[in-house]
């Protein structure tokens, strides 16, 4: 048999009877899936769009902003540590230097005492001080506008005839004084004269101080138990100095000689 | 479009009409493909009923990229590969039920090979592989064109044509034995 009869063969194969009960109970059976109606497709709106991102976002950022405040405070925290550290370091490095040092020497109470009162003593000068240079300055600005009214000058004279009487009234003094020290030594004599003390004396007490000329004595020799007799005189400022050691301004008033032949003054 | 295509696309939509067409157009070569592959009546009609099953569930699936013909016998064909596989399924066809069925076309007699031979050739498709005789019934019973077998069945259009060139050439072999056997018997 021939390729070609042969498939001529099969081309016609014998019919097949086909049962009708059966296409019947199929077609009963035929079941069609529903038909599919789409859905009107609504766009979501823009916050339920975007929604599950912008709450990713969100969560993101809060986890950053958290880490950030962490760090800042973990800083803080840092610098504050380093900085006790620092602060204990120091003071630990004090207290052993400290322990290091020789113990203080007690202070003495009553030294302390003497240091308080000499303090207020101190602070009492100096508002006195204060008060008196507040005194000079009032008494200076009077002195200026009595300066400035006329009289300046006779003011001023005045006062240094003054100054330089009281100083030749301390020279005086000195020069009685001296020579009633010398005069314990010699029988209670006063010497006669200047140059028998003058080791006892500097040299300006033998002088006055407005003419430089030596103090006349008056009553050589005389005995220092007589108060009333003067021994020294200064003729410029009419002081005079008695054998006792004072020492008196005379003023008008003159050296006079007594009945027993004794120089006195004149009352 | 194929008319096929446009029923299918009715049916998809839920229109019975259009499904019954479908089944009335379908439904006679599905059942004879069943009938000459399965031994039994009833496991043609079983067949044919999970096939047509199978297709109503299938529908919305069927994109048109072969024939509506060409999808529904890739149906039958997986339907008949699971039942093969099923453990209580009876041989293939006896030669009497080839007998008893009537021969189509021209008279056997009259294209000088008689009946005997067309029997002889029927029977000896059925003592092929099952892979090379669900081919031959496709290719040649169903008047599946090459490329519509492989989809059918799955597999490349060569793969078709080997089976079918191997097939003819065992149906060859047997016949030319059978006859000579019969020769030697007359002898």
């Amino acid at each position: 048999m021939k390729t070609e009869e042969l498939e001529c063969l099969l081309r016609n194969p014998p019919k097949v009877k086909v049962p009708a009960e059966l296409l019947t109970q199929i077609r009963q059976e035929i079941s069609l899936p529903r038909p599919t109606f789409e859905r009107p497709t609504v766009s979501p709106s823009f916050m339920r769009r975007w929604l599950p991102a912008m709450a990713a976002a969100i969560w993101l950022f809060a986890c950053l902003v958290i880490l950030a405040v962490q760090a800042n405070t973990i800083r803080t925290l840092r610098h504050e540590w380093a900085r006790l550290a620092e602060a204990e370091n120091t003071k630990h490095a004090t207290t052993t230097t400290l322990s290091t040092l020789p113990a203080a020497s007690p202070i003495d109470p009553t030294e302390m005492e003497k240091l308080r009162a000499l303090e207020q003593q101190l602070q009492a000068e100096l508002s006195q001080l204060e008060s008196l240079q507040a005194g000079n300055r009032k008494l200076v600005a009077e002195l200026h506008a009595r300066a400035g009214a006329g009289g300046d000058s006779d003011f001023f004279e005045k006062a240094a005839a003054k100054a330089r009487l009281m100083k030749c009234v301390s020279h005086l003094k000195q020069f009685a004084l001296a020579a009633r020290i010398w005069s314990n030594d010699h029988g209670d004599v006063l010497p006669s004269d200047t140059s028998e003390f003058r080791d006892l004396l500097k040299g300006p007490e033998l002088l006055c101080p407005e003419t430089n000329l030596p103090y006349e004595i008056v009553s050589p020799g005389a005995p220092e138990t007589d108060p009333s007799v003067p021994y020294a005189h200064c003729s410029k400022h009419n002081v005079v100095a008695l054998c006792d050691g004072s020492v008196q301004q005379l003023g008008k008033r003159k050296l006079i000689s007594g009945p027993d032949g004794k120089l006195t003054i004149e009352r | 479009m194929d008319r096929s295509d446009e029923l299918c696309e009715k049916a998809v939509q839920g229109d019975y009409q259009a499904a019954n067409a479908l089944l009335e157009q379908n439904y006679p070569a599905i059942y004879s493909f069943f009938r000459r592959l399965c031994p039994t009546e009833a496991d043609s009609a079983d067949l044919t009923q999970k096939t047509f099953a199978k297709v109503w569930t299938s529908l919305p699936s069927f994109q048109g990229r072969s024939s509506f013909r060409t999808w529904i016998h890739g149906i039958a064909h997986h339907v008949y590969v699971d039942w093969q596989r099923s453990p209580n399924r009876l041989a293939s066809q006896p030669d009497e039920w080839w007998l008893s069925c009537p021969a189509a076309g021209p008279n056997p007699a009259d294209l000088t090979i008689d009946r005997d031979a067309a029997n002889t050739v029927y029977a000896a498709i059925d003592q092929l592989d099952d892979a090379s005789r669900e081919t031959i019934h496709l290719h040649y019973y169903q008047g599946l064109t090459l490329q519509e077998t492989a989809q059918a069945q799955g597999i490349a259009t060569s793969t078709v044509k080997y089976r079918i060139r191997a097939a003819l050439a065992e149906l060859r072999s047997r016949i030319l034995t059978r006859n000579d056997l019969k020769q030697s018997a007359k002898v």
